[in-house]
């Protein structure tokens, strides 16, 4: 039987990532990061609603310099989940399905990613 | 009747929809809280409380977690699929992704009403 000789390149460094598989990946990412996110946002949750006490221990530990950078690594996430999913919603009714709306898609979910990210950094510190 | 080919009793358009449904509680609660921050951006313990335990609130939570562990269970199921080539390495992930999932739906229920 004949070998099929099939062109194989998995150097990822020579791969091409299209915008659109940027996009789509981070949206994945960003997905798995907020499910492991759940168990500290409902610990924080539980305690912060038990009592006045446990409500400021969750404030000052939210307030410490690492913890700032957890939230905001966190919601950074939530907020780019949010705006590519809200893209996929639209994809769904046909609207930026296109090769140049996809690509023009793609960017304003990173334009407006990036915004967001920046708003809830300032609001954070 | 497309065959199912691809797991033992996985429907890709039911999961399509329950990601989508889904995906628009998760939208609404977060803007829910985006408004609130809004109007209380450094909350104290009353404003805080007052607000998350409203009758409303709870179940809107409830409701939000819940549709959280159903769309964390299609997205990381996409995943683990996709990722993990392994037959009895991802039935195990996904048998722990399944334990997780019913504890986080069940502790919320523990954190509103406990």
């Amino acid at each position: 039987m004949k070998v099929k000789k099939r062109p194989v390149n998995l150097d990822l460094t020579t791969f091409k990532f299209p915008i659109s598989s940027i996009t789509s990946i981070l949206h994945r990412v960003s997905g798995v990061v907020l499910f492991l996110a759940v168990p500290l946002i409902f610990w924080a949750l539980q305690l912060s609603l038990k009592s006045g006490e446990g409500y400021e221990s969750v404030v000052e530990c939210f307030n410490s310099p690492l913890m700032k950078l957890v939230n905001w690594a966190l919601l950074s996430a939530l907020a780019y989940h949010l705006v590519a999913g809200i893209r996929h919603l639209l994809m769904d009714w046909a609207i930026g399905e296109e090769l140049k709306s996809g690509q023009l898609g793609s960017k304003i979910v990173l334009v407006v990613s990036a915004i967001l990210i920046v708003i809830l950094g300032v609001w954070i510190w | 009747m497309v065959t199912r080919a691809i797991s033992h009793s996985h429907s890709g358009l039911k999961d399509f929809k329950i990601q989508r449904f889904t995906a628009l509680v998760l939208a609404i609660f977060t803007f829910v809280m985006t408004g609130f921050f809004i109007v209380h951006p450094h909350p104290v313990f009353a404003e805080w409380a007052e607000f998350m335990l409203h009758p409303a609130m709870r179940i809107l939570i409830v409701l939000t977690a819940w549709s959280l562990v159903a769309h964390a269970w299609v997205g990381m199921w996409t995943i683990a699929t996709d990722y993990i080539k392994h037959y009895k390495i991802r039935t195990a992930f996904l048998v722990a992704l399944v334990m997780i999932l019913a504890v986080e739906s069940i502790w919320i229920i523990v954190i509103l009403w406990g």
